[in-house]
């Protein structure tokens, strides 16, 4: 709750005080206002009250909802955002799994049989997906793949409840581009944490009593590997949001990323903030996330 | 560059007071080092080659990455050009060494910003501990909660795109980082018995934190620091291809990449060498820096 408040405070300053003068944000550079005039308006908008009277005001009205008004479009800030947003989240779901659904068995293979091939191929696609640049990889897909291959759309978005399958084929570049620095850090987290549990005395244990070697990896070993696995898919799905931006650029898809981006181009302050503190509230719901998974995988780790 | 300081440091005390046998030493160790770390040796080296080609731009690179030439526009990889030329007919070869600079200069200084902010606070909240600590780490969860690149757009689109705001936007995000390694570094360094026969001597806390806390804390911030510096090109690179990095006309990575994107289907040089570019000094930084804590930190060798 406190970091909430800060997160708050942050975005409200990064505008605001950051920002310069609101109302010249508002106008725009060029627009002159009689003395009067302007003074009228600072009054309006409140832009005469001290800093911490401004913030309150805006953080009661962003607490009902109201981000205020894009400068671009006329549009209520939180409208703008819930149009784009069900884009966004279908993107980075489908990221998010398919990073789940490759990373963790790659991490585990690669742990199991240390040094052989497949261990070394993994730990190679590893690191290179946490080293390639995202926006270019979706470039090359996009060349590789449409253009040449012309097997899957280079660009646009079709919502997966109109039609499922136009859908994933639209987003299937968009995703496994946006995925593979999270597949990268994943499989390197899963293999380290997976060698670590593996030397350990209760799996010794575990075998020694004679339990199947598959019961062994997946009860005993994998349970107990997941906790900081789950901790990096909590913390980076901060990273994924932040690609999203890239992303949604690539690919033009009409998402939260593309809305914001557009907006710090057309300078519209109030998009800017509202899509930065959605980032920042997400994020946090990706840390409680991994604190509600903590205590599926681990037991004895008790919230009150 | 950062293990052959360390390695000096250490060897000041192993071996007398003249400087030819140390040299020597410090040399055989990095050689067996190396040895044992071919990857990691090969991927520094490769990072110096990028930091030499950088620095002496104006020498190697076959023309100025600024002068347009109309008799070669989006010319295919030659031997004449063997990146290939863009849509004025600059060499792209020219501009992806060129634009190493920015890179390397945005990572450094963006590094040493997250550095030079979040080590001292890190420190002071471990060591200190109480309210402070609480105020400093719960203003640190705040900073990490905004995506970092969300952080560095949104930053450099309220002050406005160039070389010095990005590199403010994108060490600012990640302070946090540096801030919650070197506090927990702290805390568990404050509870050695050395720290408490300081104190029994009668150092000052300050002369603690600096001669003590510290220098036993370096290792996991220079491996970070490694890691960071490939975080740092590739956020500058994103900036740039997002069009609200360091602005034309200087060549940038991300930026060549920005121009590439729209001519893919015609001319796909231009936009994958700078890729290229970008992927192989971030390779090359996150070998080195997992090298790096090998050498730094046995228990983790091999995973």
């Amino acid at each position: 709750m406190p970091v909430l408040v800060i997160v708050s405070v942050l975005t409200f300053s990064l505008t605001n005080v950051l920002g310069g003068d609101p109302l010249l944000a508002l106008l725009g550079e060029e627009t002159v206002l009689e003395p009067e005039a302007e003074a009228l308006m600072r009054e309006e908008l409140g832009l005469n009250d001290p800093l911490p009277i401004q913030y309150l005001t805006w953080a009661k009205a962003a607490l009902q909802g109201d981000l205020g008004t894009s400068i671009q479009s006329g549009q209520p800030v939180t409208e703008a955002l819930r149009a784009r947003l069900p884009v966004t989240i279908q993107l980075a779901g489908l990221a998010w799994a398919m990073s789940i659904t490759l990373a963790l068995p790659l991490g585990v293979i690669s742990a199991l049989r240390r040094n052989s091939w497949q261990d070394h191929t993994a730990t190679g696609v590893a690191l290179a997906g946490v080293a390639t640049p995202s926006f270019w990889m979706g470039l090359m897909l996009i060349l590789v793949v449409s253009v040449w291959f012309q097997l899957l759309p280079p660009s646009g978005f079709v919502n997966l409840w109109d039609d499922p399958v136009d859908s994933l084929k639209h987003l299937a570049l968009p995703a496994i581009t946006l995925g593979v620095n999270l597949i990268g850090t994943v499989t390197r987290q899963t293999r380290s944490s997976m060698l670590e549990v593996l030397g350990q005395d209760y799996v010794r244990t575990a075998r020694a009593k004679g339990l199947k070697e598959r019961v062994v990896i997946t009860r005993h070993a994998m349970k107990n590997a997941m906790l900081p696995v789950v901790t990096i898919l909590g913390l980076q799905f901060a990273n994924l949001l932040g690609g999203t931006v890239i992303i949604e650029q690539v690919f033009a898809i009409p998402g939260v990323g593309r809305l914001a981006l557009g907006a710090v181009f057309a300078q519209d302050l109030p998009v800017v903030q509202g899509a930065v503190l959605l980032a920042a509230v997400a994020t946090l719901l990706g840390n409680l996330w991994a604190d509600i998974m903590y205590s599926v995988f681990d037991p004895r780790i008790k919230y009150n | 560059m950062q293990n052959r300081r360390l390695e000096l440091s250490q060897d000041t005390s192993a071996i007398g007071a003249s400087d030819r046998p140390r040299l020597v030493a410090t040399l055989f160790r990095l050689g067996v080092l190396a040895r044992r770390h071919k990857v990691g040796a090969a991927a520094l080296g490769v990072v110096t080659l990028v930091g030499v080609l950088a620095a002496a731009a104006p020498l190697v690179a076959p023309a100025d990455p600024l002068i347009q030439d109309y008799d070669v526009l989006l010319k295919a990889p030659s031997l004449d050009h063997p990146f290939g030329t863009d849509r004025v007919g600059r060499d792209i070869l020219s501009r992806v060494i060129y634009g190493s600079r920015v890179s390397i200069l945005v990572g450094v200084v963006a590094v040493g910003i997250a550095v030079a902010i979040g080590v001292p606070l890190g420190l002071l909240s471990g060591f200190v501990g109480g309210v402070f600590d609480n105020v400093v780490m719960r203003f640190m969860d705040a900073l990490i909660a905004f995506p970092r690149l969300i952080l560095a757009l949104a930053i450099v689109a309220v002050l406005e795109p160039s070389l010095f705001n990005v590199m403010i936007a994108v060490g600012i995000g990640s302070v946090p980082v540096y801030a919650r390694l070197m506090r927990s570094q702290a805390l568990s360094i404050r509870e050695n018995e050395y720290i408490h026969a300081a104190r029994a001597l009668g150092m000052t806390n300050v002369r603690i934190m600096f001669r003590h806390v510290l220098p036993n804390a370096i290792s996991p911030i220079i491996v970070q620091t490694t890691l960071g510096l490939g975080y740092a090109v590739l956020a500058e690179a994103s900036l740039g291809f997002l069009g609200v990095g360091v602005q034309p006309p200087t060549p940038t990575w991300g930026s060549i990449l920005n121009q590439g994107a729209p001519l893919l289907e015609q001319a796909w040089w231009v936009a994958f060498f700078p890729g290229v570019a970008i992927f192989v000094l971030v390779l090359c930084l996150n070998l080195f820096g997992d090298a790096l804590r090998d050498i730094l930190d046995p228990r983790l060798r091999g995973r």
